[in-house]
């Protein structure tokens, strides 16, 4: 009887050894950031932020199973990473919104000839196509005329006969 | 020779117990909170991120003085807080200046639309 009581008892000290502690704080971060991550709109909008929260999170939980005194502060690092996952998410969507918008006003502002969208060429209307332009007809080559010999500017070489100039004399 | 030698290996494991416990000089932690802090300010200002911002510069002045004082885990823990406070208040911020363009944007939109 002894036995099994001592047994019991050692049974429940172990139990009670090895439960993995929490804290209110630590269950509300986590549950917030399950809760960002979920979130139909936000969640998947700011991987890496999520993560580093995730891992802040875990940072606090660790400070709180070694007991090591720091858990006030993993808990208040936790707390800012979920808040600027939240932030860097809700300016995604607001990004998004923006490029909609601009998209949009450049599509009307456009002339709707041909439409590049997401790399397909658009084919526009038949009465929005250019009118066809007629086929070239073939013909003879022109006759380029030869241009007149121009005279150079240059001054005659020197090896050339110089020109003689008349000279005026007095009557 | 041997109580000497015995002696001596004693004070030398002592004196490396004593190093390793001392806590390191915050230093790194210091110089990012610096280069966060100075990023946040340097933004436009946006009310939005006012107050993280504000707590991010006392925090670091409040660490500047633990270091000097010296107590390094004091300044170690407000410097890793200040870095914290300002990438907060750069996350508002550019999410305050992204929502003002939107806001820009979405009358005229709505103007231009009959």
């Amino acid at each position: 009887m002894r036995a099994c009581a001592a047994l019991l008892a050692c049974l429940l000290i172990a139990a009670c050894a090895s439960a993995p502690k929490t804290s209110p704080e630590l269950d509300a971060l986590r549950a917030e950031l399950d809760q960002l991550e979920k979130d139909p709109q936000l969640g998947g909008l700011a991987p890496v932020a999520m993560v580093e929260a995730d891992r802040a999170i875990d940072a606090a939980a660790d400070s709180l199973s070694a007991g090591d005194g720091e858990l006030e502060q993993k808990l208040y690092l936790a707390g800012n990473r979920l808040k600027i996952a939240r932030a860097q998410a809700q300016r995604r969507i607001v990004e998004n919104r923006i490029r909609a918008l601009t998209d949009v006003e450049e599509r009307e502002r456009a002339v709707p000839v041909s439409q590049e969208v997401e790399g397909v060429i658009a084919i526009p209307p038949p009465e929005m196509r250019p009118e066809p332009v007629p086929p070239m007809t073939p013909q003879a080559p022109q006759e380029i005329p030869a241009a007149p010999p121009q005279k150079s500017a240059l001054p005659p070489p020197p090896d050339a006969q110089p020109v003689p100039v008349p000279v005026e004399t007095a009557p | 020779m041997k109580t000497h030698s015995a002696t001596l290996a004693c004070l030398g494991l002592l004196l490396l117990a004593a190093c390793s416990s001392k806590p390191m000089r915050p230093d790194e932690a210091l110089e990012a909170a610096e280069v966060a802090v100075g990023k946040a300010g340097t933004g436009t200002a946006v009310a939005e991120a006012q107050g993280p911002l504000e707590r991010a510069r006392g925090k670091l002045d409040q660490a500047r003085s633990a270091l000097q004082a010296p107590d390094y885990p004091q300044a170690r823990r407000l410097a890793e807080q200040a870095r914290a406070d300002a990438e907060l208040s750069i996350a508002l911020a550019d999410l305050a200046k992204a929502q003002a363009k939107l806001r820009e944007l979405q009358p005229a939109t709505a103007a231009e639309k009959p």
